[in-house]
């Protein structure tokens, strides 16, 4: 049997059977105590209406005895002349009625009665008609008779009837007081009856306070011991409209709860005394006493079944989840180690028994994962360095090449043979040739792993770019790549690296390396091809001489060759002092005043002679030597506008230019403002230019920068206007203040329609409220037309080339001189 | 409300009744006179205090069934002069609460017109008559498009009238005008004319804005226009029209009823000479003059009237003309069951 069915067998009944016996137990006890609350609140609910009866019926004898003592009744009574008796007496007695009734609104009907049962006085509250002025054959006034003959001895008692009342049809509480006096004349000293006072009472008040939910479908009513037979009902029923044998009802003792049957229905009756005649009643269907301990018992059993249709299946899916489960996980992975899937490790549930029993699980399946990988590596690495053999290459390559092909980028193959090695081997012995190849394998390894723009290699699986395919040959693989050049670098650095003096044994030894490089998907175009023109190149970097790169596609081995050299050259050479600025000068189109100069840098290197801006300054820019280029271009600009400034010329503004290299650094605003303090500027002294590219990108810092170096008070020149796709409705939202026309436009000027462009441009600029600088001007046609132009600076060779600092003080000294008339205003 | 009112006067002359023994130490000679509020000149009063040396003690009734109350209670006594009306007067000379008069006493009886004096069963004997009038019709003219002349516009009001009509406290009024209205005699002891009359006063019940006596309180509903037309006497029309010109009061066509007001003197009173004295002095033709001018009311003393101005004796609601005292009639004694059916009529009526 599974260990699932033996627990379901076990906890099924552990549960089920208690909670069975609980609430069964329960159900009975609330069952009981349920009917015990039922029949005393039915009990305490008929003792409020007797109570209450019984207080109505003692205020009613009250006003009765109040009224039978009347001195006015008295005199009404005593008076024989009828015309004395209506004329005088009775409004007066009718009034006092009327208070009594104004006092008790229940008491809806007072009479004065004579013994023969005439109606004397009739008093009512409500409009009541009188259907007869005798009551002689009323069923309450004969009971009133037979009643006061049946009570000689208490003459004074009250009769309480309950009743239908002929006048009005509904049932009535009539509570009637004999008034005895003395006779008319005086002399007999014995009272005699002069005839009754009554109050007819509604018995609404009555109804009212019939039993409550759940117990309103009872029976309530009064039996009377005078008439037994014919009992009111207080309450509205169906049995009301039926016979009762009520004289039975009366006989039953009071106080308790029988069963009775009643017409084929099985009743709970109660009853109480009200007065010396009257009891009350009710009767109740044994159901609806029983409501509510059916209720009771209904929700005990829905509880205790939910219980258990709840706490089962928790309770098996909690042994599910926290034994069988785990140990099926386990089962399952023991399996898989049968199986051999490698590295099996199962997450470790809690610090249970059964967590213990993962974790010893995953401890052995390490273990066993381990062993198996020191294995596997016996067939994949080379066993002197440790690094992957020839079969491992072929993987790595493939994985490579399908990495390079889903990237869309370039991935180098540099095959590395070592120079001398040979030599080594035969002279020193081939102990010493292995450590060398292993010493060899660590510095390539840790040489790749430093974190290089030039040389990125995937890291996270540092091990698959190298191997070692025998002998002196190692492979390197360099993947995502964005430029050939690139793998030179790493190249060059490699051969640095094996370079360095070997110490073995006491022995400094040196070696070379000789290194080909083929790119994929450039130069080859499969795995077996990449290798053999890697080799090729490898033979031809030897055949070149020692410590050689050589890439196997000519072409590219040139440009990355010069790139690089400008590259290694470039770095550094603002320190070494070979970096120069020149300025040019930007005059306004008409009146030919200097207004400011473009700072713009010259390079001359010792070894590559000058570099022409257009090409060391993408290679600054992609290596980040812009960075110490630009900052040091910024201060010596700023510098030198602060000599111009001390020499007498404070008006001299100079234009900076920005790659968006620098505009992409958070830092850069701060550097500008620290070049300003450093040379104590105002920002008005200098405006920046950039690229038209640079903003157009649109990067989030670059344009935060610009803005906040405008809030410096800094102006914004978009350099080389015309050359991208950017539009002058796209300039107005761009923190822009001049913009300068690419010198394209100018030399071209002549062509098609470019002069009507050139014109709508300045004057759409004009009306964005842009200044507008004309670069290239080179002969006077570009002049005439821009001299048409209102407001318009030029910049170009037809007035000065760029000059050195001291020829571009001359040149506005020269201004100067040869219009005294004057005053060159060089800002605004 | 009316019954509230009542209590509250009743209270008042319960505690009045208390202080009586310490009045009476006080002053031996003292008349005291129940009479209706308003009834006697107050300069008259102190007159007659000056005159006699005397003081007169008035207890005080709104309406003539409170009288009536009053005097069953303390069975007339402490009471030395009712002033009363001539169907009541009846009923308290049976109860025997009443002396014949001393004629010796109140020489000024030859003044008294027989007409009033002998208009009521043993009246002639045991009262003198001081002021007469009939039970009509007060309206307001000038809210009222059709003017009234019958009963029958008060007792089955039109839209107009509905909700705006006032009636008389007293039931016996009740039924006598509505007998009228309904063509009946007044003192009708037939069944089935009460019956009808019951069935008039119960279909009008939802319509009458009030059943009491006119005031001419400045905030009376007659007044302020709340209520537009109401049973009243001649009296306090006249007084009423004082304070409005737009007030009419006429006799229905139907007829109306012919009220007399006496003066008599209690059986068990104490000051039998000041009593006779006092009804003397009020038939003095100046004084009974100034006492028709007081309550604008026809006098019964055919001296006084040669102190009483012409507008006065011509104005046709003080002196009605000949044609309505044909058409109305006096409260008579009726048979003792009618009188029980009458009181049962308007208990339903009035509470």
């Amino acid at each position: 049997m599974r260990l699932s069915n033996k627990f379901a067998l076990m906890v099924i009944p552990l549960i089920a059977l208690p909670l069975l016996i609980v609430g069964i137990l329960a159900y009975i006890e609330l069952w009981t105590t349920s009917e015990q609350h039922s029949r005393a609140q039915v009990n305490n609910h008929l003792q409020q209406l007797a109570s209450d009866f019984k207080g109505q019926v003692s205020t009613t004898q009250f006003a009765l005895k109040t009224l039978a003592n009347d001195a006015l009744l008295h005199d009404y009574l005593l008076t024989n002349n009828q015309t004395l008796r209506y004329g005088l007496l009775q409004r007066p007695l009718l009034q006092k009625m009327a208070s009594i009734q104004a006092a008790n609104p229940d008491f809806y009907e007072i009479r004065l009665l004579r013994r023969n049962g005439f109606e004397e006085l009739r008093r009512v509250n409500r409009a009541i008609p009188n259907i007869s002025e005798t009551e002689a054959d009323a069923a309450f006034f004969s009971q009133l008779r037979q009643r006061q003959q049946s009570r000689q001895d208490s003459p004074n008692d009250h009769f309480e009837f309950i009743g239908d009342n002929p006048d009005n049809r509904t049932q009535a509480l009539f509570i009637s007081l004999p008034v005895y006096l003395p006779s008319s004349s005086g002399r007999s000293s014995t009272p005699t009856l002069h005839g009754y006072l009554s109050i007819t009472q509604s018995m609404d008040s009555l109804i009212e306070l019939a039993l409550p939910s759940p117990w309103q479908s009872n029976l309530v009513m009064i039996s009377d011991a005078t008439n037994p037979q014919k009992a009111p009902m207080v309450s509205e029923h169906p049995l009301s409209n039926q016979p009762l044998q009520l004289a039975a009802l009366h006989a039953q003792p009071l106080g308790e709860w029988r069963d009775v049957s009643l017409n084929g229905q099985s009743l709970q009756h109660f009853s109480i005394p009200l007065t010396a005649d009257l009891q009350i009643h009710t009767l109740i269907p044994q159901q609806t006493l029983m409501e509510t301990s059916r209720k009771v018992g209904a929700i005990l059993l829905v509880i205790t079944g939910l219980a258990l249709i709840i706490a089962i299946p928790v309770l098996l899916w909690l042994l599910r989840s926290q034994v069988l489960s785990p140990i099926a996980t386990l089962n399952r992975a023991l399996d898989g180690l049968a199986e051999g899937q490698g590295r099996i490790q199962l997450p470790k549930g809690g610090d249970d028994e059964i967590g213990d029993l993962v974790g010893a699980f995953n401890h052995m399946s390490l273990e066993l994962y381990e062993s198996n990988e020191r294995i596997r590596s016996l067939a994949f690495l080379d066993s002197l360095t440790g690094l992957p053999n020839r079969v491992l290459f072929r993987r790595n390559l493939n994985r490579a090449m399908a990495g390079a092909d889903r990237d869309g980028t370039m991935l180098a193959l540099l095959f590395i043979d070592l120079d001398n090695f040979k030599h080594v081997n035969d002279t020193l012995g081939h102990p010493i040739g292995d450590k060398m190849l292993q010493q060899i394998a660590q510095r390539l390894q840790h040489h790749l792993r430093a974190d290089d723009q030039a040389g990125r290699v995937d890291s996270g699986n540092i091990d698959a770019n190298f191997s070692r395919l025998g002998g002196d040959e190692f492979t390197i693989l360099i993947p995502n790549l964005e430029d050939a050049y690139q793998a030179r670098i790493v190249a060059e650095r490699i051969i640095a690296a094996i370079a360095e003096p070997i110490a073995i044994d006491h022995h400094q030894l040196y070696v070379g390396a000789s290194i080909g490089i083929a790119i994929w998907p450039n130069d080859a175009d499969s795995a077996e091809q990449l290798i053999t023109h890697a080799d090729q190149a490898m033979y031809q970097a030897k055949h070149q001489g020692k410590n050689n790169v050589h890439y196997y596609s000519q072409a590219i081995g040139e440009q990355t060759h010069r790139r690089a050299r400008i590259e290694q050259r470039l770095h550094r050479a603002e320190i070494r002092g070979d970096l120069t600025l020149f300025y040019q000068p930007v005059v306004d189109s008409r009146t030919h005043e200097i207004l400011s100069f473009e700072a713009l840098v010259r390079w001359t290197d010792a070894e590559l002679g000058p570099v022409p801006p257009d090409r060391f300054i993408p290679i600054a820019e992609e290596s980040n030597l812009i960075l110490p280029i630009g900052e040091w271009i910024l201060n010596e600009a700023c510098k030198q506008v602060r000599q111009w400034h001390d020499e007498g010329f404070p008006q001299i503004r100079v234009g900076i230019n920005l790659s968006v290299v620098q505009l992409s650094q958070p830092t850069i605003v701060d550097v500008v403002q620290q070049a300003l303090q450093r040379h104590r500027l105002a920002s008005k002294s200098i405006y920046v230019e950039l690229t038209e590219t640079a903003i157009i990108k649109g990067e989030q810092q670059v344009l935060q920068n610009l803005q906040a170096l405008r809030k410096m008070g800094i102006q914004i020149a978009l350099d080389d206007f015309g050359t991208g796709y950017s539009s002058l409705s796209y300039l107005q939202n761009l923190p822009i203040d001049i913009l300068k026309i690419d010198q394209g436009f100018i030399k071209n000027m002549d062509q098609g329609s470019n002069c009507i462009i050139l014109s709508a441009i300045i004057t759409m600029a004009h009306a964005l409220g842009l200044k507008v600088i004309a670069e290239g001007v080179e002969d006077l046609s570009h002049l005439q037309f821009l001299a048409t132009e209102e407001g318009v600076m030029i910049q170009g060779f037809l007035f000065s080339p760029p000059r050195s600092p001291v020829e571009a003080i001359d040149l506005v000294l020269q201004g100067f001189s040869q219009s005294p008339t004057k005053r060159y205003q060089l800002a605004e | 409300m009316i019954y509230t009112r009542l209590r509250s006067l009743y209270l008042l002359l319960t505690l009045f009744s208390l202080c009586f023994p310490l009045v009476a130490g006080a002053d031996a000679r003292k008349l005291v006179i129940l009479n209706r509020v308003n009834a006697i000149a107050p300069d008259l009063v102190s007159a007659f205090e000056a005159r006699y040396d005397a003081r007169i003690e008035q207890i005080l009734f709104l309406t003539d069934e409170h009288r009536s109350q009053m005097l069953v209670n303390s069975a007339a006594e402490g009471i030395d002069v009712i002033q009363t009306s001539g169907i009541d007067l009846n009923l308290y000379i049976r109860r025997g609460w009443i002396r014949p008069l001393n004629t010796a006493l109140i020489p000024t009886l030859q003044h008294i017109s027989p007409i009033w004096r002998y208009a009521f069963e043993q009246a002639g004997t045991h009262a003198v008559p001081y002021s007469w009038g009939t039970t009509g019709i007060v309206y307001r003219s000038d809210l009222l498009a059709t003017p009234i002349t019958r009963w029958q516009q008060l007792y089955q009001p039109q839209p107009e009238l509905q909700g705006r009509i006032g009636m008389s406290e007293n039931g016996d009024a009740l039924i006598e005008m509505g007998l009228k209205a309904l063509g009946y005699s007044l003192n009708s002891d037939d069944e089935a004319q009460l019956n009808d009359v019951e069935a008039l006063l119960n279909n009008q019940k939802p319509y009458v804005k009030s059943y009491a006596r006119l005031t001419a309180d400045k905030g009376a509903d007659i007044l302020s226009g709340a209520m537009i037309a109401a049973m009243t006497d001649n009296g306090e029309a006249a007084r009423l029209q004082k304070h409005n010109q737009n007030l009419v009061y006429i006799v229905p066509e139907e007829g109306g009823r012919i009220w007399v007001d006496y003066f008599a003197i209690t059986r068990k009173s104490q000051a039998q000479q000041l009593a006779h004295s006092f009804i003397n002095f009020m038939n003095q033709p100046k004084n009974a003059a100034m006492q028709a001018r007081y309550l604008h009311s026809a006098t019964a003393n055919s001296a006084a009237e040669q102190y009483l101005p012409a507008p006065f004796l011509q104005d046709p609601v003080i002196y009605p003309a000949a044609s309505v005292h044909a058409r109305s009639e006096f409260s008579r004694q009726i048979k003792a069951q009618a009188v029980r059916r009458r009181n049962a009529i308007s208990a339903a009526v009035l509470h």
